[in-house]
């Protein structure tokens, strides 16, 4: 994780806000739930400590915004207002996807905005991160 | 683009789109007793709106002459903006939809109804890659049965035959009709031949290949060859905005300094412009040599696709979903927004349950950043055209 959050930092012109704090993160939870909407997962918390929002190249990862609801994981998913937001959590997204956290499934998801579709699943908070990014997975898979 | 106009209206005007985003919703949740923060949310941006309407007094009277066909344009918006000042603050979304568009209307954008003609996932994926690069690989459950069997049988090496990449012919793939619509993978015909060679792909297999399959094989090839980086159609798009019109978005950044230190502020962004003096120039220099060598698009921005990539079937062509043309560098925040306020998803659902009802912009806007004209950049094509034969001209005679 300490790897990924330096690649983000390194990259140029990465707009991030400051880490969110324990209560702000509390509050975020309890807002959630009080809206019938998916909890924040755990490791995206610990992230949240360290690295809270992203916007690079046109691509955006929410995280905690007490000024306004731009990158606001509770206002972006309220006004989204997806089916299944009980169990689907939107964490971010570019022109084509969403980033999401599924429950029932307990993995991250890359969701097409248009079709709602599953195109990707990815095996954990970093690989759904660099998807998101576009941060290139050099490895020969073939 | 003037280099003095005063982001007056902009301001105004920008904030007000943003705020419908939310506040239909804000307050529809009101009604329901448990939602605490959007309650409080509702609540902040209805005094918002307040100060606002009490601003367009002003805004009124400063900006222009009784009787000029200006103060006709300003009333006229004063008044539809108070409009829509009202009905948001009582909560009307069907009058709310109606000011909307007057607005837009207003500002030379165009609500159209499209009948919708969805393109398959295959088609989307690969305007997604044109656009986005090749990243990542597909996932396994997207590659064709054909290929996931040699995938399993490449590693124990039971692919021997082994065939030369002329003895392919790319038309006899059933996803190459929709490859060959994009002039970067058409680029790339000979490497796709490489790649099935040398993953041994029987020739009487490749009908049963998909386009993901082509991607991944693509992709493998590239990395085990170190080919140079796909620059795609997002990369080149920007490179192609900043080459032409560097000077306008100099000044654009210019004029609007106050817009854009408020979007950072809004977004809570660790960044902090009061403290270093040179800092904001150092942002906008930063943004373009990053524009310029990289193709990045610049923070706080995005780019829009005018004819939405969705309803964009085309036998002939689809990659003019990620032409120049069809693509608009717009503020993320409140325009970018504002333009898929509309938008529907599979269940046709949006926030006001509108259907398929996208903004037109037009083909020659390449830079959107306000609706004041001022804030807007056009590519004219033709007009470069012009001038470029005029120079030609010109040199020629000088040198006569």
């Amino acid at each position: 994780m300490q790897e990924l959050i330096q690649t983000l930092k390194n990259l140029p012109l990465m707009l991030t806000a400051k880490p969110a704090t324990a209560e702000q993160i509390i509050r975020t939870q309890q807002d959630l739930k009080i809206n019938n909407i998916a909890p924040i997962p755990h490791d995206f918390t610990e992230l949240l400590h360290q690295f809270n929002t992203a916007e690079f190249d046109g691509c955006y990862l929410f995280g905690i915004n007490p000024r306004s609801y731009h990158l606001d994981i509770f206002a972006e998913n309220e006004m989204l207002n997806l089916p299944d937001k009980e169990n689907v959590l939107i964490l971010g997204y570019d022109e084509f996807d969403y980033l999401a956290y599924n429950h029932s499934k307990q993995c991250y998801q890359i969701i097409d905005k248009d079709s709602l579709e599953v195109v990707q699943r990815c095996s954990d908070l970093i690989n759904a991160i660099k998807y998101l990014f576009k941060i290139e997975n050099d490895e020969q898979y073939l | 683009m003037k280099e003095n106009t005063p982001p007056g209206i902009e301001l105004n005007l920008g904030k007000e789109l943003a705020y419908i985003i939310v506040l239909p919703k804000a307050l529809d949740a009101i009604s329901q007793k448990q939602r605490r923060r959007i309650k409080s949310n509702a609540s902040i941006l209805y005094e918002k709106l307040l100060g606002l309407k009490n601003s367009l007094d002003d805004l009124f009277i400063t900006t222009s002459k009784k009787n000029t066909e200006e103060y006709q344009y300003q009333l006229y918006k004063k008044i539809i903006t108070e409009k829509l000042i009202l009905n948001i603050a009582s909560g009307k979304t069907s009058e709310i939809k109606q000011n909307i568009e007057q607005i837009m209307k207003e500002e030379n954008l165009r609500f159209i109804e499209r009948e919708e003609s969805q393109i398959s996932a295959e088609e989307k994926f690969l305007i997604k890659t044109d656009f986005q690069g090749l990243s990542h690989y597909p996932s396994q459950e997207q590659f064709s049965p054909v290929f996931q069997r040699y995938i399993k049988t490449q590693n124990k090496n039971e692919n021997k035959h082994t065939l030369s990449p002329h003895n392919y012919n790319l038309e006899e793939i059933p996803a190459w009709k929709y490859f060959k619509q994009f002039p970067s993978f058409v680029e790339r015909s000979q490497i796709f031949k490489l790649a099935l060679a040398e993953f041994n792909i029987h020739k009487q297999d490749i009908k049963n290949l998909n386009s993901y399959d082509l991607i991944a094989l693509l992709k493998n090839y590239s990395i085990k060859h170190k080919l140079p980086p796909f620059e795609n159609s997002k990369m080149k798009f920007i490179k192609f905005f900043i080459k032409h019109h560097e000077q306008e978005l100099r000044n654009y950044y210019q004029v609007n300094k106050l817009v854009i230190i408020q979007a950072y502020r809004n977004k809570g962004l660790n960044f902090n412009f009061d403290e270093n003096p040179n800092a904001y120039q150092d942002f906008v220099e930063r943004s373009i040599s990053q524009m310029k060598e990289f193709g990045y698009v610049p923070p706080l921005f995005n780019i829009h696709h005018k004819y939405p990539v969705k309803d964009c079937k085309s036998e002939k062509n689809l990659s003019l979903a990620n032409a120049p043309s069809n693509l608009c560098l717009i503020l993320q925040s409140p325009y970018h927004q504002m333009m898929h306020l509309f938008d529907t998803n599979i269940l046709g659902k949006t926030i006001f349950n509108r259907k398929v009802k996208r903004l037109e912009l037009p083909q020659e806007l390449i830079f959107f950043g306000g609706f004041d004209k001022n804030f807007q950049i056009y590519h004219k094509p033709k007009e470069e055209y012009r001038e470029t034969i005029l120079t030609f001209i010109k040199q020629k005679k000088q040198r006569n």
